[in-house]
Protein backbone atom coordinates (compact mmCIF):
# COMPACT_ATOMS: atom_id res chain seq x y z
CA UNK A 1 0.00 0.00 0.00
CA UNK A 2 2.53 2.45 1.26
CA UNK A 3 4.64 1.54 -2.11
CA UNK A 4 1.69 2.71 -4.69
CA UNK A 5 0.94 5.75 -2.17
CA UNK A 6 4.59 6.67 -2.90
CA UNK A 7 4.69 6.10 -7.13
CA UNK A 8 1.32 7.79 -6.64
CA UNK A 9 2.88 10.52 -5.30
CA UNK A 10 6.18 10.65 -7.41
CA UNK A 11 4.00 10.56 -10.54
CA UNK A 12 1.39 13.60 -9.22
CA UNK A 13 5.00 15.62 -8.58
CA UNK A 14 5.93 14.74 -12.15
CA UNK A 15 2.80 15.76 -14.09
CA UNK A 16 2.44 19.02 -11.95
CA UNK A 17 6.22 19.45 -12.77
CA UNK A 18 5.93 19.43 -16.47
CA UNK A 19 2.33 21.39 -16.60
CA UNK A 20 5.01 23.92 -14.42
CA UNK A 21 7.22 23.68 -17.25
CA UNK A 22 4.61 24.01 -19.93
CA UNK A 23 3.06 26.57 -18.51
CA UNK A 24 6.82 28.59 -18.38
CA UNK A 25 7.79 27.76 -21.90
CA UNK A 26 4.74 29.49 -22.75
CA UNK A 27 3.76 32.21 -20.84
CA UNK A 28 7.73 33.18 -19.43
CA UNK A 29 10.01 32.58 -21.60
CA UNK A 30 11.20 35.23 -24.36
CA UNK A 31 12.46 33.84 -26.98
CA UNK A 32 12.78 37.84 -28.58
CA UNK A 33 12.98 38.26 -31.97
CA UNK A 34 13.96 35.35 -34.42
CA UNK A 35 15.11 35.80 -37.98
CA UNK A 36 14.10 33.00 -40.30
CA UNK A 37 16.18 32.65 -43.40
CA UNK A 38 14.63 30.24 -46.17
CA UNK A 39 16.72 28.71 -49.37
CA UNK A 40 19.61 30.42 -48.31
CA UNK A 41 18.22 34.31 -48.03
CA UNK A 42 15.57 34.32 -50.79
CA UNK A 43 13.62 35.13 -48.35
CA UNK A 44 13.94 36.76 -44.56
CA UNK A 45 11.75 37.25 -42.06
CA UNK A 46 11.93 37.99 -38.27
CA UNK A 47 9.19 36.41 -35.91
CA UNK A 48 8.41 36.41 -32.08
CA UNK A 49 9.84 33.21 -31.27
CA UNK A 50 8.19 30.37 -29.26
CA UNK A 51 5.62 29.37 -32.00
CA UNK A 52 5.90 26.00 -34.19
CA UNK A 53 8.04 27.15 -37.25
CA UNK A 54 5.03 25.40 -39.07
CA UNK A 55 2.81 28.29 -37.73
CA UNK A 56 5.27 31.23 -37.66
CA UNK A 57 5.44 30.43 -41.60
CA UNK A 58 1.77 30.22 -42.22
CA UNK A 59 1.94 33.56 -40.26
CA UNK A 60 4.01 34.50 -43.15
CA UNK A 61 1.34 33.68 -45.59
CA UNK A 62 3.70 30.36 -46.46
CA UNK A 63 1.95 27.00 -45.96
CA UNK A 64 3.34 23.90 -45.65
CA UNK A 65 0.85 21.23 -46.69
CA UNK A 66 0.22 19.65 -43.22
CA UNK A 67 -3.27 17.30 -42.42
CA UNK A 68 -3.54 16.75 -38.70
CA UNK A 69 -3.31 20.96 -38.12
CA UNK A 70 -0.12 20.57 -36.53
CA UNK A 71 0.32 17.28 -33.96
CA UNK A 72 2.97 15.64 -35.18
CA UNK A 73 0.48 12.40 -36.55
CA UNK A 74 0.18 12.75 -40.23
CA UNK A 75 4.12 13.44 -41.06
CA UNK A 76 3.26 15.96 -44.12
CA UNK A 77 4.94 18.98 -42.87
CA UNK A 78 8.56 18.07 -43.35
CA UNK A 79 11.04 20.68 -44.48
CA UNK A 80 15.33 20.86 -44.28
CA UNK A 81 16.28 22.86 -40.77
CA UNK A 82 19.86 23.83 -42.19
CA UNK A 83 20.50 26.08 -38.71
CA UNK A 84 18.69 26.59 -35.62
CA UNK A 85 15.83 24.10 -34.45
CA UNK A 86 17.10 22.26 -31.88
CA UNK A 87 17.79 18.89 -31.53
CA UNK A 88 15.47 16.14 -33.11
CA UNK A 89 12.25 14.86 -30.99
CA UNK A 90 11.07 11.79 -30.20
CA UNK A 91 7.74 12.80 -31.56
CA UNK A 92 9.74 13.48 -35.06
CA UNK A 93 11.53 10.32 -35.16
CA UNK A 94 8.93 7.84 -36.01
CA UNK A 95 7.73 10.08 -39.50
CA UNK A 96 11.83 10.18 -40.57
CA UNK A 97 13.37 8.12 -42.68
CA UNK A 98 17.25 7.70 -41.75
CA UNK A 99 18.57 9.55 -44.74
CA UNK A 100 15.93 12.19 -44.60
CA UNK A 101 17.68 12.49 -41.00
CA UNK A 102 20.67 12.18 -42.41
CA UNK A 103 19.70 15.07 -44.90
CA UNK A 104 18.13 17.46 -41.80
CA UNK A 105 14.72 17.23 -42.61
CA UNK A 106 12.17 17.85 -39.63
CA UNK A 107 8.59 18.11 -38.80
CA UNK A 108 7.99 21.73 -39.17
CA UNK A 109 5.02 21.14 -36.67
CA UNK A 110 7.28 19.86 -33.91
CA UNK A 111 9.98 22.18 -34.32
CA UNK A 112 10.15 25.08 -31.67
CA UNK A 113 11.35 29.02 -33.35
CA UNK A 114 13.50 29.28 -30.62
CA UNK A 115 16.59 31.37 -32.13
CA UNK A 116 17.16 32.35 -35.86
CA UNK A 117 16.82 29.33 -38.14
CA UNK A 118 17.86 28.76 -42.14
CA UNK A 119 15.70 26.17 -43.74
CA UNK A 120 14.93 25.30 -46.98
CA UNK A 121 12.05 24.60 -48.65
CA UNK A 122 10.17 23.92 -52.41
CA UNK A 123 10.51 26.84 -54.45
CA UNK A 124 6.28 26.41 -55.51
CA UNK A 125 5.74 26.87 -51.49
CA UNK A 126 6.48 30.04 -52.42
CA UNK A 127 3.46 30.69 -55.04
CA UNK A 128 1.26 29.26 -52.30
CA UNK A 129 -1.52 31.36 -51.28
CA UNK A 130 -4.77 31.05 -48.15
CA UNK A 131 -7.81 32.63 -50.60
CA UNK A 132 -10.98 33.10 -49.39
CA UNK A 133 -14.49 32.27 -51.59
CA UNK A 134 -17.72 32.07 -51.45
CA UNK A 135 -19.43 28.72 -52.50
CA UNK A 136 -21.78 29.52 -55.32
CA UNK A 137 -22.77 25.70 -56.43
CA UNK A 138 -23.23 22.32 -54.79
CA UNK A 139 -24.27 19.67 -57.15
CA UNK A 140 -24.71 16.27 -56.61
CA UNK A 141 -22.99 13.98 -59.53
CA UNK A 142 -23.69 10.24 -58.01
CA UNK A 143 -24.28 9.36 -54.61
CA UNK A 144 -21.54 10.01 -53.30
CA UNK A 145 -19.70 12.65 -55.24
CA UNK A 146 -20.59 16.08 -55.13
CA UNK A 147 -19.49 19.54 -57.48
CA UNK A 148 -18.48 22.25 -55.31
CA UNK A 149 -17.68 25.33 -56.60
CA UNK A 150 -16.83 28.78 -55.49
CA UNK A 151 -16.04 32.07 -56.74
CA UNK A 152 -13.01 33.66 -55.05
CA UNK A 153 -13.26 37.13 -52.94
CA UNK A 154 -9.63 37.49 -51.43
CA UNK A 155 -7.87 37.12 -53.54
CA UNK A 156 -9.95 37.20 -56.36
CA UNK A 157 -8.21 35.28 -58.63
CA UNK A 158 -5.76 32.57 -58.66
CA UNK A 159 -3.69 30.56 -61.42
CA UNK A 160 -2.68 27.34 -61.14
CA UNK A 161 -1.71 24.61 -63.73
CA UNK A 162 -4.28 21.43 -64.87
CA UNK A 163 -3.99 18.82 -62.48
CA UNK A 164 -2.83 21.14 -59.36
CA UNK A 165 -4.82 20.64 -55.78
CA UNK A 166 -5.86 22.70 -53.07
CA UNK A 167 -5.91 22.23 -49.19
CA UNK A 168 -9.55 23.11 -48.17
CA UNK A 169 -10.43 24.06 -44.85
CA UNK A 170 -13.15 22.85 -42.96
CA UNK A 171 -14.03 24.82 -40.18
CA UNK A 172 -15.42 23.61 -36.61
CA UNK A 173 -18.57 22.27 -36.75
CA UNK A 174 -21.12 20.24 -34.57
CA UNK A 175 -19.36 17.11 -33.37
CA UNK A 176 -15.90 18.50 -35.26
CA UNK A 177 -14.45 20.91 -32.82
CA UNK A 178 -11.22 21.83 -34.15
CA UNK A 179 -10.93 23.16 -38.10
CA UNK A 180 -9.04 20.76 -40.81
CA UNK A 181 -7.09 20.94 -43.88
CA UNK A 182 -7.75 18.54 -46.61
CA UNK A 183 -6.56 18.13 -50.33
CA UNK A 184 -8.58 17.89 -53.36
CA UNK A 185 -7.58 18.14 -56.96
CA UNK A 186 -8.94 21.36 -58.84
CA UNK A 187 -11.81 20.68 -61.81
CA UNK A 188 -12.35 23.65 -63.24
CA UNK A 189 -10.85 25.66 -66.25
CA UNK A 190 -7.70 27.57 -65.33
CA UNK A 191 -8.35 30.22 -67.52
CA UNK A 192 -11.74 30.37 -65.29
CA UNK A 193 -9.54 32.79 -62.92
CA UNK A 194 -12.63 33.61 -60.47
CA UNK A 195 -13.60 30.12 -60.00
CA UNK A 196 -12.85 27.13 -58.41
CA UNK A 197 -14.38 23.94 -58.75
CA UNK A 198 -13.70 20.81 -56.39
CA UNK A 199 -15.41 17.19 -56.90
CA UNK A 200 -15.34 15.59 -53.59
CA UNK A 201 -16.35 12.65 -52.73
CA UNK A 202 -17.98 11.79 -48.96
CA UNK A 203 -15.92 9.78 -46.75
CA UNK A 204 -18.13 7.93 -44.26
CA UNK A 205 -17.25 9.59 -40.71
CA UNK A 206 -14.90 11.71 -42.78
CA UNK A 207 -14.22 15.49 -41.29
CA UNK A 208 -14.00 17.80 -44.26
CA UNK A 209 -16.49 15.55 -46.36
CA UNK A 210 -19.02 15.31 -43.63
CA UNK A 211 -18.76 19.24 -43.08
CA UNK A 212 -19.15 19.57 -47.20
CA UNK A 213 -22.18 17.04 -47.54
CA UNK A 214 -23.95 18.03 -44.66
CA UNK A 215 -23.36 21.19 -43.55
CA UNK A 216 -21.78 23.38 -46.44
CA UNK A 217 -24.47 25.56 -47.79
CA UNK A 218 -24.59 27.73 -50.99
CA UNK A 219 -23.91 31.57 -50.15
CA UNK A 220 -21.31 29.96 -47.39
CA UNK A 221 -17.90 31.55 -47.50
CA UNK A 222 -14.82 28.96 -47.22
CA UNK A 223 -10.97 29.16 -47.11
CA UNK A 224 -8.77 27.08 -48.88
CA UNK A 225 -4.76 27.04 -49.51
CA UNK A 226 -2.67 26.75 -52.61
CA UNK A 227 -1.74 25.82 -55.56
CA UNK A 228 -0.28 22.70 -54.56
CA UNK A 229 1.68 19.87 -56.63
CA UNK A 230 3.19 19.02 -59.53
CA UNK A 231 0.90 16.87 -61.49
CA UNK A 232 0.80 18.40 -64.73
CA UNK A 233 0.45 17.74 -68.32
CA UNK A 234 4.10 17.47 -69.95
CA UNK A 235 5.18 19.01 -73.16
CA UNK A 236 5.93 16.12 -75.42
CA UNK A 237 3.39 15.34 -78.08
CA UNK A 238 3.23 11.56 -76.90
CA UNK A 239 -0.12 10.15 -76.43
CA UNK A 240 -1.65 10.58 -73.29
CA UNK A 241 -3.43 7.88 -71.57
CA UNK A 242 -5.66 8.98 -68.27
CA UNK A 243 -6.74 6.45 -65.81
CA UNK A 244 -8.98 7.58 -62.90
CA UNK A 245 -11.69 6.35 -61.01
CA UNK A 246 -14.55 8.25 -58.76
CA UNK A 247 -13.59 11.51 -57.75
CA UNK A 248 -10.40 10.89 -59.79
CA UNK A 249 -12.57 12.77 -62.43
CA UNK A 250 -11.43 16.27 -61.26
CA UNK A 251 -7.70 17.34 -62.60
CA UNK A 252 -8.88 15.17 -66.11
CA UNK A 253 -11.80 17.61 -66.19
CA UNK A 254 -9.27 20.72 -65.58
CA UNK A 255 -7.09 19.38 -68.20
CA UNK A 256 -9.65 18.69 -70.91
CA UNK A 257 -10.84 21.93 -70.17
CA UNK A 258 -7.45 23.31 -70.80
CA UNK A 259 -7.13 21.37 -74.13
CA UNK A 260 -10.38 22.80 -75.58
CA UNK A 261 -8.67 26.05 -74.85
CA UNK A 262 -5.34 24.92 -76.71
CA UNK A 263 -6.60 23.08 -79.41
CA UNK A 264 -4.30 20.61 -78.92
CA UNK A 265 -3.74 17.88 -81.41
CA UNK A 266 -2.22 15.70 -79.29
CA UNK A 267 -4.00 11.90 -78.65
CA UNK A 268 -5.63 11.72 -75.38
CA UNK A 269 -6.87 8.68 -74.02
CA UNK A 270 -9.37 8.54 -70.90
CA UNK A 271 -10.06 5.69 -69.04
CA UNK A 272 -12.62 5.78 -66.68
CA UNK A 273 -13.55 3.22 -63.89
CA UNK A 274 -16.29 2.46 -62.07
CA UNK A 275 -18.38 -0.12 -60.57
CA UNK A 276 -21.87 0.20 -61.33
CA UNK A 277 -24.21 2.96 -63.42
CA UNK A 278 -24.78 4.80 -60.34
CA UNK A 279 -21.17 5.57 -59.99
CA UNK A 280 -20.63 6.69 -63.40
CA UNK A 281 -21.19 10.68 -63.86
CA UNK A 282 -20.20 13.37 -67.15
CA UNK A 283 -21.23 10.68 -69.88
CA UNK A 284 -22.51 13.71 -71.15
CA UNK A 285 -20.27 16.76 -71.04
CA UNK A 286 -17.16 13.90 -72.15
CA UNK A 287 -19.03 13.34 -75.06
CA UNK A 288 -18.90 16.82 -75.74
CA UNK A 289 -15.10 16.88 -75.26
CA UNK A 290 -14.85 14.45 -78.12
CA UNK A 291 -16.51 16.43 -80.33
CA UNK A 292 -14.53 19.53 -79.02
CA UNK A 293 -10.88 18.14 -78.81
CA UNK A 294 -9.25 16.90 -82.30
CA UNK A 295 -7.90 13.52 -81.27
CA UNK A 296 -9.55 12.67 -77.63
CA UNK A 297 -11.63 9.57 -77.07
CA UNK A 298 -13.43 9.23 -73.78
CA UNK A 299 -13.52 5.36 -72.70
CA UNK A 300 -15.74 4.33 -69.49
CA UNK A 301 -15.87 1.08 -67.59
CA UNK A 302 -17.89 -0.63 -65.27
CA UNK A 303 -16.39 -3.47 -63.16
CA UNK A 304 -19.80 -4.90 -61.78
CA UNK A 305 -22.67 -3.52 -64.10
CA UNK A 306 -26.30 -4.41 -63.57
CA UNK A 307 -28.26 -6.72 -66.21
CA UNK A 308 -31.25 -3.65 -65.59
CA UNK A 309 -28.86 -1.01 -66.22
CA UNK A 310 -28.49 -1.37 -69.95
CA UNK A 311 -25.28 -0.87 -70.08
CA UNK A 312 -23.52 -1.35 -73.37
CA UNK A 313 -20.39 0.16 -73.03
CA UNK A 314 -16.51 -1.53 -71.56
CA UNK A 315 -17.12 -3.83 -68.63
CA UNK A 316 -14.60 -5.27 -66.38
CA UNK A 317 -11.38 -3.73 -64.08
CA UNK A 318 -10.60 -0.44 -65.74
CA UNK A 319 -6.71 -2.07 -66.40
CA UNK A 320 -8.45 -4.71 -67.88
CA UNK A 321 -9.81 -2.51 -70.14
CA UNK A 322 -6.66 -0.56 -70.69
CA UNK A 323 -4.76 -4.01 -71.28
CA UNK A 324 -7.17 -4.61 -74.07
CA UNK A 325 -7.07 -1.27 -75.69
CA UNK A 326 -2.90 -1.60 -76.41
CA UNK A 327 -0.58 -3.85 -77.05
CA UNK A 328 2.84 -1.37 -76.57
CA UNK A 329 2.68 2.11 -74.22
CA UNK A 330 6.49 2.05 -74.52
CA UNK A 331 5.91 5.28 -76.48
CA UNK A 332 3.11 6.70 -74.61
CA UNK A 333 2.53 8.73 -71.49
CA UNK A 334 -0.16 7.90 -68.56
CA UNK A 335 -1.58 10.08 -65.78
CA UNK A 336 -3.57 8.61 -63.25
CA UNK A 337 -5.70 9.93 -60.53
CA UNK A 338 -7.79 7.79 -58.01
CA UNK A 339 -7.77 5.35 -55.53
CA UNK A 340 -4.46 4.05 -54.17
CA UNK A 341 -5.08 0.24 -55.39
CA UNK A 342 -6.01 1.66 -58.81
CA UNK A 343 -2.79 3.70 -59.05
CA UNK A 344 -0.69 0.18 -57.85
CA UNK A 345 -2.73 -2.04 -60.59
CA UNK A 346 -2.22 0.87 -63.23
CA UNK A 347 1.49 0.93 -63.19
CA UNK A 348 1.61 -2.80 -63.15
CA UNK A 349 -0.22 -3.01 -66.34
CA UNK A 350 1.44 -0.03 -67.90
CA UNK A 351 4.87 -1.48 -67.25
CA UNK A 352 3.63 -4.89 -68.40
CA UNK A 353 3.10 -2.71 -71.75
CA UNK A 354 6.56 -1.60 -71.93
CA UNK A 355 5.89 2.58 -70.60
CA UNK A 356 9.17 3.56 -69.05
CA UNK A 357 8.16 4.37 -64.98
CA UNK A 358 9.13 8.16 -65.84
CA UNK A 359 6.32 8.02 -68.43
CA UNK A 360 3.61 7.44 -65.54
CA UNK A 361 2.28 10.29 -63.53
CA UNK A 362 0.40 11.02 -60.46
CA UNK A 363 -0.08 12.34 -57.36
CA UNK A 364 0.06 10.37 -53.98
CA UNK A 365 -2.38 11.74 -51.27
CA UNK B 1 -2.56 -1.83 -16.31
CA UNK B 2 0.91 0.58 -15.55
CA UNK B 3 -0.11 4.30 -16.21
CA UNK B 4 1.88 5.58 -19.12
CA UNK B 5 2.11 9.51 -19.84
CA UNK B 6 2.56 8.84 -23.35
CA UNK B 7 -1.23 7.64 -23.59
CA UNK B 8 -2.18 10.99 -22.47
CA UNK B 9 -1.31 12.25 -25.39
CA UNK B 10 -2.62 9.55 -27.25
CA UNK B 11 -5.96 9.79 -25.79
CA UNK B 12 -5.69 13.81 -27.35
CA UNK B 13 -4.88 12.46 -30.66
CA UNK B 14 -7.62 10.07 -30.42
CA UNK B 15 -10.41 12.66 -29.61
CA UNK B 16 -13.49 13.67 -32.15
CA UNK B 17 -11.54 16.25 -34.56
CA UNK B 18 -7.94 16.25 -36.11
CA UNK B 19 -7.71 12.77 -37.27
CA UNK B 20 -11.29 11.55 -37.61
CA UNK B 21 -14.55 13.22 -36.94
CA UNK B 22 -15.79 10.86 -34.43
CA UNK B 23 -12.46 9.76 -32.89
CA UNK B 24 -11.06 6.59 -31.76
CA UNK B 25 -12.70 6.23 -27.99
CA UNK B 26 -16.37 6.79 -28.43
CA UNK B 27 -17.90 7.57 -25.49
CA UNK B 28 -15.47 5.31 -23.16
CA UNK B 29 -13.64 6.80 -20.22
CA UNK B 30 -11.36 4.10 -19.69
CA UNK B 31 -7.86 4.52 -19.65
CA UNK B 32 -6.37 3.50 -22.84
CA UNK B 33 -4.38 0.72 -21.38
CA UNK B 34 -7.29 -0.63 -19.72
CA UNK B 35 -9.17 -0.81 -23.08
CA UNK B 36 -6.46 -2.52 -24.70
CA UNK B 37 -6.04 -4.98 -22.14
CA UNK B 38 -9.87 -5.84 -22.38
CA UNK B 39 -10.16 -6.35 -25.63
CA UNK B 40 -6.91 -8.55 -25.42
CA UNK B 41 -8.49 -10.77 -22.77
CA UNK B 42 -10.99 -11.57 -24.89
CA UNK B 43 -8.79 -12.49 -27.90
CA UNK B 44 -6.67 -14.71 -25.35
CA UNK B 45 -9.56 -16.24 -24.19
CA UNK B 46 -10.61 -17.48 -27.79
CA UNK B 47 -6.99 -18.75 -28.18
CA UNK B 48 -6.64 -15.70 -30.98
CA UNK B 49 -3.90 -13.73 -31.83
CA UNK B 50 -3.82 -10.19 -32.74
CA UNK B 51 -1.77 -10.65 -35.71
CA UNK B 52 -3.93 -13.55 -37.03
CA UNK B 53 -6.58 -11.12 -37.13
CA UNK B 54 -4.58 -8.26 -38.99
CA UNK B 55 -3.31 -10.91 -41.52
CA UNK B 56 -7.33 -11.85 -42.21
CA UNK B 57 -8.02 -8.11 -43.06
CA UNK B 58 -4.69 -7.31 -44.84
CA UNK B 59 -5.84 -10.43 -46.98
CA UNK B 60 -9.59 -8.92 -47.40
CA UNK B 61 -8.13 -5.52 -47.98
CA UNK B 62 -5.57 -6.72 -50.40
CA UNK B 63 -8.66 -8.60 -52.50
CA UNK B 64 -11.02 -6.02 -52.36
CA UNK B 65 -8.43 -3.54 -53.40
CA UNK B 66 -7.00 -5.76 -56.72
CA UNK B 67 -11.11 -5.77 -57.47
CA UNK B 68 -11.26 -1.80 -57.92
CA UNK B 69 -13.78 -1.37 -55.60
CA UNK B 70 -16.18 -4.55 -57.36
CA UNK B 71 -17.08 -6.48 -54.81
CA UNK B 72 -15.02 -10.12 -54.44
CA UNK B 73 -15.67 -13.25 -52.66
CA UNK B 74 -13.26 -14.89 -50.70
CA UNK B 75 -13.01 -18.33 -48.74
CA UNK B 76 -14.90 -20.24 -50.94
CA UNK B 77 -17.53 -17.19 -50.89
CA UNK B 78 -18.17 -16.96 -47.27
CA UNK B 79 -16.94 -13.73 -47.25
CA UNK B 80 -17.63 -11.24 -49.46
CA UNK B 81 -15.34 -7.64 -49.92
CA UNK B 82 -15.84 -4.82 -51.33
CA UNK B 83 -13.88 -1.21 -51.17
CA UNK B 84 -14.48 2.34 -51.42
CA UNK B 85 -11.23 4.06 -51.67
CA UNK B 86 -10.81 8.00 -51.50
CA UNK B 87 -7.81 10.02 -51.78
CA UNK B 88 -5.66 10.63 -48.53
CA UNK B 89 -4.11 9.08 -45.78
CA UNK B 90 -5.06 9.14 -41.70
CA UNK B 91 -1.86 8.50 -39.22
CA UNK B 92 -2.25 5.78 -36.62
CA UNK B 93 -3.28 7.81 -33.34
CA UNK B 94 -0.10 6.31 -31.50
CA UNK B 95 1.89 8.15 -33.52
CA UNK B 96 4.18 5.49 -34.50
CA UNK B 97 4.57 7.20 -37.85
CA UNK B 98 2.14 4.47 -39.76
CA UNK B 99 -0.60 6.19 -41.95
CA UNK B 100 -2.94 3.97 -43.33
CA UNK B 101 -5.25 4.84 -46.78
CA UNK B 102 -8.51 6.36 -46.29
CA UNK B 103 -11.31 3.94 -47.31
CA UNK B 104 -14.11 1.96 -46.49
CA UNK B 105 -14.05 -2.01 -46.15
CA UNK B 106 -17.49 -3.55 -46.17
CA UNK B 107 -16.96 -7.50 -45.27
CA UNK B 108 -20.49 -9.76 -45.34
CA UNK B 109 -19.67 -13.41 -43.38
CA UNK B 110 -22.36 -15.22 -41.98
CA UNK B 111 -25.26 -13.13 -42.41
CA UNK B 112 -23.50 -10.04 -40.75
CA UNK B 113 -21.94 -7.16 -42.37
CA UNK B 114 -19.41 -4.63 -40.45
CA UNK B 115 -17.31 -2.24 -41.76
CA UNK B 116 -13.59 -1.52 -41.52
CA UNK B 117 -10.71 0.84 -42.92
CA UNK B 118 -7.43 0.11 -43.68
CA UNK B 119 -6.10 1.46 -40.34
CA UNK B 120 -7.94 -1.37 -38.22
CA UNK B 121 -5.33 -4.39 -39.48
CA UNK B 122 -2.38 -1.69 -38.11
CA UNK B 123 -4.36 -0.97 -35.06
CA UNK B 124 -4.53 -4.75 -34.00
CA UNK B 125 -1.48 -5.65 -35.00
CA UNK B 126 0.62 -3.18 -33.71
CA UNK B 127 -1.46 -1.82 -30.98
CA UNK B 128 -4.11 -4.68 -29.77
CA UNK B 129 -6.24 -1.74 -30.26
CA UNK B 130 -10.16 -2.08 -31.33
CA UNK B 131 -11.11 1.40 -30.07
CA UNK B 132 -13.35 2.32 -27.69
CA UNK B 133 -16.65 1.37 -26.55
CA UNK B 134 -19.21 3.60 -28.83
CA UNK B 135 -16.76 4.65 -31.57
CA UNK B 136 -18.41 4.19 -34.69
CA UNK B 137 -15.50 2.41 -35.84
CA UNK B 138 -14.96 0.15 -33.26
CA UNK B 139 -15.06 -3.45 -34.38
CA UNK B 140 -15.61 -5.79 -31.11
CA UNK B 141 -12.71 -8.62 -30.66
CA UNK B 142 -15.71 -11.15 -31.11
CA UNK B 143 -16.61 -10.15 -34.45
CA UNK B 144 -13.46 -10.33 -35.78
CA UNK B 145 -12.95 -13.48 -34.15
CA UNK B 146 -15.90 -14.85 -36.07
CA UNK B 147 -14.79 -13.25 -39.10
CA UNK B 148 -11.44 -15.31 -38.57
CA UNK B 149 -12.75 -18.44 -38.05
CA UNK B 150 -15.74 -18.08 -40.60
CA UNK B 151 -12.27 -17.68 -43.54
CA UNK B 152 -10.87 -20.19 -42.12
CA UNK B 153 -14.17 -22.44 -42.29
CA UNK B 154 -14.05 -24.14 -38.57
CA UNK B 155 -17.68 -22.35 -37.67
CA UNK B 156 -20.84 -23.46 -38.04
CA UNK B 157 -21.58 -20.75 -40.80
CA UNK B 158 -19.02 -22.14 -42.83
Amino acid sequence: MVFFVAVGTLCAICGALAFLLTLADRYLNDYGLCTISINAGERVFTTTGGDSLLTSLSQEQIFIPSACGGRGSCGLCKLKVLGGGGPLLPTETPHLEADEIKDRMRLSCQVKVREDMAIEIPEALFSVREFRACVTELTPLTHDIQLVRMELIDPETIDFTPGAYVQLQAPEYPDSPESVYRAYSVASDPRDTRHLDLIIRRVPGGICTTWVFDHLTVGQRVTFNGPHGDFEMSDTESEMIFIAGGSGMAPFLSMLLDMVQTQTTRPARYFFGAVNRRDMFYLDEMKEFEAKIPDFKFIPALSNPEEAEGWDGETGLVTDVVKAHYRDCSDKEAYLCGSPGMIDACVKVLTGLGMPEENIFFDKF
Amino acid sequence: MKHNPQFDETRERMAPGQLARDGFLGDDSRPIPDIIAADAAVLESAGVLPEQLADILDELHDAADAAQEAPVDLYDGRVTVQIAEVMGRIPCPFACGHRAHKACITIRFGGQETILTPLHAHLIREHTFFQGQGAPFRVPPSVLIALYRTARGDTPDA
